[in-house]
């Protein structure tokens, strides 16, 4: 029987041409998927990926609202959550009140600035009148002593007639005894003598009284002078002594500021949706405590979505920004999305069995060695063009399958 | 032993050729499968469909005594399943 197999076989040339053509189809398949394979790598260690925020408040403070439920879907500005906003609205208010308060002060302020400078403008006028008043004093001084010279004069002139008649009194009084006078003549001449002697004393009272008035002048006239001297010393004290609002318009931006953070924090009580976003891991209620800066619940970004594939290095010279790759999910696997290639990555965590450990101090190397290395994977991030908001989550499953270089810049 | 060929060899040879083809051709589809949850690449079915196509092949082959004519088998026979591994990922999961 294996005789006549072989003999068959040998005269069968037919079944050589078969065997061949088995053969050689074989080998002609399998080369086109090598080929295949390597230019259109493709990768099912790919997951979706969307980019995804903790949304956490600005303010603290009891959570009174909450509009969103988790898993819901939400249009940029929509409101998420409110806050407790009566202590905001009362800080508002409170600071508002503050700046009022300065600008009152200001108004304040200046008005006491006027009425300082109106002091000014008085004592300046007061050393005018002082000076005034030291003219007239030098006035008066001048017509007392005009006085002096007037009633010495006088004196001179009652002392001359009195000399003269008691002089004719001593003449006449010796002839009356011979009667070559009358005794009226006589009694005549000495009541003119005693008439004459109170002329004179009443001018030397005269005289006295216009030396006092010289010398009241006199000391009016210091008197000014020291009142010139005191006013220009009051305009100079209620010069320096005229407030200014420097201090007072310095406080404006602080005040102002304290408006603002309050309007601010105010603002923050109300949380909106930043972009349209998936409400994810929303596990609070109303009356929840919310911490600044703690996140309450997180948004994923529904605008962009990405399948990031992990490639082989020795695929990532057939993977290029810009070229085009087809995207399947295992959810829905009969449903092809374009994606193109946004960018490949340039950085993993070194195989600590090769590298070592990165640790200061001197390097590890690993003494025994594998004869066969794995190669490494770098993540490529495909953007989905067309992405379909109820089937894409973060972390799906996805199988990446590149396209080659259907675009300009992709060559 | 011609006519038994002429009459019965394309009906079956197409039927069992096309049929689990058939099944598998449809729009684009995923080249992972998932089973129970569990994801199988497509290069496995390729393989698994290729394995069972080159059985029916065999039995074809014996019917008709057309075994006796190639050789060596075993090279013949993995190659078989290779061109239809092949041939199947290409037509369907590129």
């Amino acid at each position: 029987m294996v005789d006549e197999d072989r003999r068959e076989r040998h005269l069968s040339r037919r079944g050589w041409i078969i065997s061949a053509a088995i053969v050689l189809a074989a080998s002609l398949s399998a080369l086109a998927v090598v080929i295949r394979t390597t230019s259109f790598p493709r990768t099912d260690d790919a997951e979706v990926f969307a980019n995804f925020i903790g949304i956490a408040p600005l303010v603290e403070g009891p959570v009174v609202k909450v509009n969103v439920h988790d898993n819901e879907f939400v249009k940029q500005g929509e409101l998420l959550y409110e806050i407790d906003d009566r202590p905001y609205q009362y800080a508002l208010e409170h600071a508002q009140a503050e700046q009022a308060q300065l600008e009152g002060a200001i108004r304040d302020e200046a008005l006491k600035i006027a009425g300082q400078r109106s002091g000014v403008l008085a004592a300046q006028a007061g050393a005018v009148s002082a000076e005034a008043n030291a003219r007239r004093a030098a006035a008066a001084i001048n017509e007392a002593k005009a006085d002096v010279s007037h009633a010495e004069a006088v004196i001179k002139q009652s002392q001359a007639e009195y000399d003269y008649a008691n002089n004719n009194l001593q003449r006449i009084k010796p002839l009356l005894a011979k009667q070559f006078v009358t005794v009226d003549q006589v009694d005549e001449a000495e009541s003119g003598v005693a008439a004459k002697a109170e002329a004179v004393r009443q001018a030397q009272a005269r005289l006295t009284l216009a030396q006092a008035h010289l010398e009241s002048a006199i000391a009016a006239q210091q008197q000014a002078n020291a009142n010139i001297s005191q006013s220009t010393a009051q305009v100079q004290q209620s010069t320096n002594n005229i407030s200014i609002l420097d201090p007072l318009v310095a406080q404006r931006g602080a005040r102002e500021a304290a408006v603002k953070k309050a309007q601010y924090d105010l603002d923050n009580c109300r949380v909106y949706a930043p972009f349209d976003a998936r409400v994810t891991n929303l596990t609070i209620s109303e009356g929840a405590y919310a911490h600044v800066g703690q996140q309450l619940f997180t948004l994923i970004d529904t605008r962009v979505w990405w399948a990031i594939a992990n490639f082989r290095e020795t695929q990532l010279q057939h993977v290029r920004p810009g070229m085009h790759a087809t995207v399947y999910l295992m959810q829905k696997p009969d449903v092809p999305f374009d994606g193109i290639v946004d960018s490949v990555g340039y950085g993993v965590s070194p195989d600590p069995e090769v590298v070592g450990s990165l640790t200061p101090g001197l390097p590890t190397a690993q003494r025994t060695l594998n004869w066969v290395h794995l190669a490494s994977r770098y993540p490529v991030r495909v953007r989905i063009l067309h992405p379909s908001t109820e089937l894409l989550r973060i972390g799906e499953t996805a199988i990446v399958v590149m396209n080659g270089p259907h675009t300009q810049d992709g060559k | 032993m011609k006519q038994v060929r002429a009459r019965t060899s394309n009906p079956y040879a197409l039927s069992l050729l096309v049929m689990p083809l058939a099944a598998l051709t449809g729009c684009a589809h995923s080249p992972t499968f998932s089973i129970l949850g569990s994801y199988f690449p497509s290069w496995i079915i390729c393989i698994v469909a290729a394995i069972l196509l080159t059985v029916v092949s065999r039995l074809l082959l014996r019917r008709y005594n057309l075994e006796r004519e190639l050789g060596p088998l075993p090279l013949i026979y993995s190659c078989l399943a290779c061109f239809f591994a092949c041939t199947i990922w290409l037509l369907f999961f590129y």
